[in-house]
């Protein structure tokens, strides 16, 4: 098989791979971290929780607190702090997380947390939903919410 | 009635579109709505990759809309209505892609009960979501084209939940039991028909009806303590009976011996076979019985996705007909062939496939992957000369399809996704002889080994 018996309308497709396969080696990806706290409603039962619980818990796999209460996962939508509490604590890329769970969404298996625009947003609504957990930058929250301890 | 659901189907898809407004998911009083439309194009050099590829075809695409509700804490319903065509498969009938209740009594039990995605792999689940992989086309050494209707979901119950291991991870599993509606004209019958082990012989069916008795899959993950590694096993087995016409192949040298050896079919044998007619003989009925195992393995580091996945599928066929083979007997007999009380038994037999598939996210818009995937449809004659040896294919390279794939995909903002792919193939395995006729100038080949396919798709989610 020959290059150039591929029909045009494919070579147009190859050409477009390799264009963009080497444009993206040149587009930079990292940042630098921020710091993140985990934060929760007063009703949560804990003080403090290992980073596997956390994981677990906002990949959907653990979804009731030890007193039964159901929990509510809260998540911002993009930012610093989205994307370094995702690699700290869940072990996965903002692209990952959110493919994750609309997998779970599209295959029936879940609902896809409450993601917000602002921290602000988010701080409300876990200060007044039971059973709420999420994430906030550390130092602009730091003592209004109940915060977890990450052991 | 088939196309007023249809329009009623994209009506209610292209409402959601427009009502979600921000093109998010749409919710109405506790109701989420979530849907995506794919439409593809698939270009090849030689041979036609399930749809008329060779001249291009945009017949290539799935639209889904689910509506989802919690119930209670513990319960939730929910239901997904999908459309998809891929040349002469799907041709967007629209089918209840699942439709679930699921109680959750506790992290490491739920039950689900009615129709559900069908546990294989790491993806088959999510087959269907363009939006969620970086790949167009699936690794077709584990998620073949033409077994995806009949692992795509199950109707029956499940178990789940996931399981705390300390310091070892956590344990994810799935037990499913039910039943699937397979549909005779469909790509697992078809593929049934194209690689029908008697084909050689030109003894062919042609699938009226298939009653699955009983389809299981299960799964476990085990979510390591290595970040990122995901180890994984999966089984699913079928049972099913099928009616089918049976047809002799008049060109087909054994045939001629069989009807030459029967006198009723004697007289016939010459003048059919010199139209190239096809005689049809008294239904036939078969079972059979498939038993699939799964390794897999995926790890995830930073914006790199590695995963691995090796399958083994084991196939019983039994093949019925006592009027039609106690007569024939004596002809198969002296061809390798044994009748026992009108039933001839095929030999066991087994395919493999693999894959190792590797995708970078090098930008919040753009990422590249490629994969390497191996298939044999018998894993005890990988070089196929047993098949030509059989009469089965008069090309060795349908014993196997190795697959070299490199894919790109833009993400354009939050709801769209364009891809280009490109496929290098080795070999012609799984490719069905419905979509690739016997050419007219004898000195053709059906199928070429060594071709290309290319594959675009552009995608919209909510």
């Amino acid at each position: 098989m020959k290059l150039r018996s591929i029909p045009l309308i494919a070579r147009i497709v190859l050409a477009g791979i390799v264009f963009s396969a080497f444009g993206g080696f040149i587009v930079p990806a990292g940042h630098a971290a921020s710091e993140v706290m985990v934060v929760a409603n007063d009703s949560v039962p804990l003080e403090s929780l290992s980073r596997d619980a956390v994981q677990e818990i906002f990949l959907g796999r653990k979804t009731r607190w030890s007193d039964g209460q159901k929990i509510t996962l809260a998540t911002l939508k993009e930012g610093e702090e989205h994307g370094d509490f995702l690699r700290m604590y869940v072990g996965k890329t903002p692209h990952q997380f959110k493919n994750y769970w609309k997998s779970q969404v599209f295959t029936g298996r879940g609902k896809a947390p409450e993601a917000f625009t602002s921290p602000d947003e988010l701080a409300e609504f876990v200060t007044n939903t039971p059973g709420a957990i999420g994430y906030l930058p550390q130092r602009a929250y730091q003592n209004q919410l109940k915060s977890l301890m990450i052991e | 009635m088939k196309s007023a659901v249809k329009i009623m189907f994209l009506s209610a898809l292209f409402a959601m579109c427009c009502l979600s407004g921000n093109a998010r998911a749409y919710e109405y009083q506790g109701v989420d709505i979530r849907g995506f439309i794919s439409q593809g194009y698939l270009q090849s050099t030689d041979n036609n990759f399930f749809a008329e590829t060779e001249d291009g075809t945009s017949q290539f695409n799935e639209a889904g809309i689910n509506f989802s509700a919690e119930v209670s804490d513990r319960l939730r319903l929910g239901v997904q209505f999908l459309s998809r065509d891929l040349g002469t498969i799907g041709n967007n009938e629209v089918i209840l892609d699942w439709a679930i209740a699921d109680y959750h009594f506790r992290d490491w039990l739920g039950l689900t009960v009615g129709n559900m995605k069908f546990v294989h792999g790491l993806y088959n689940e999510t087959r269907d979501l363009d939006m969620v992989r970086t790949f167009i086309l699936m690794p077709q050494s584990v998620y073949i084209e033409a077994w995806r209707e009949a692992i795509s979901s199950i109707q029956g119950a499940g178990l789940y939940g996931d399981l705390g291991l300390s310091d070892m991870g956590s344990l994810s599993y799935d037990l499913q039991y039910g039943t699937v509606n397979l549909d005779s004209d469909k790509g697992a019958a078809r593929l049934l028909e194209d690689q029908w082990p008697f084909g050689g012989m030109g003894l062919l069916v042609d699938v009226d009806r298939i009653d699955v008795d009983y389809t299981y899959a299960g799964s476990i993950r085990w979510i390591t303590n290595l970040e990122g590694l995901i180890l994984g096993g999966s089984t699913w087995g079928y049972q099913f009976d099928a009616e089918a016409t049976t047809l002799l192949d008049t060109t087909n040298p054994t045939a001629r011996a069989l009807m030459q050896s029967n006198p009723a079919l004697q007289a016939l044998a010459d003048p059919l076979g010199a139209y190239g007619a096809r005689l049809m003989l008294s239904p036939s009925e078969f079972g059979v019985e498939t038993v699939s195992y799964t390794a897999s393995m995926e790890f995830m580091w930073r914006n790199l996705v590695f995963a691995a996945e090796y399958m083994r599928t084991t196939y019983n066929i039994e093949f019925r007909n006592s009027p039609l083979f106690n007569t024939l007997e004596p002809v198969l007999g002296a061809n390798g062939v044994a009748v026992q009380d009108g039933t001839i038994e095929v030999d066991r037999f087994s395919s493999v496939g693999y894959y190792t598939s590797l995708a970078y996210r090098f930008a919040p818009w753009f990422e590249l992957g490629t994969y390497y995937s191996v298939y044999y449809p018998n894993e005890d004659d990988k070089d196929g000369e047993e098949r030509v040896a059989k009469g089965l294919d008069d090309q060795d390279h349908r014993g196997w399809l190795k697959d070299i794939a490199l894919t790109t995909r833009f993400d354009v903002n939050e709801n769209w996704i364009i891809k280009l792919e490109a496929h290098k193939m080795d070999g012609s395995a799984i490719l069905l002889g419905a979509d690739n006729p016997v050419p007219e100038d004898p000195a053709e080949d059906r199928y070429e080994e060594d071709w290309y396919l290319f594959a675009a798709k552009m995608t919209f989610h909510f």
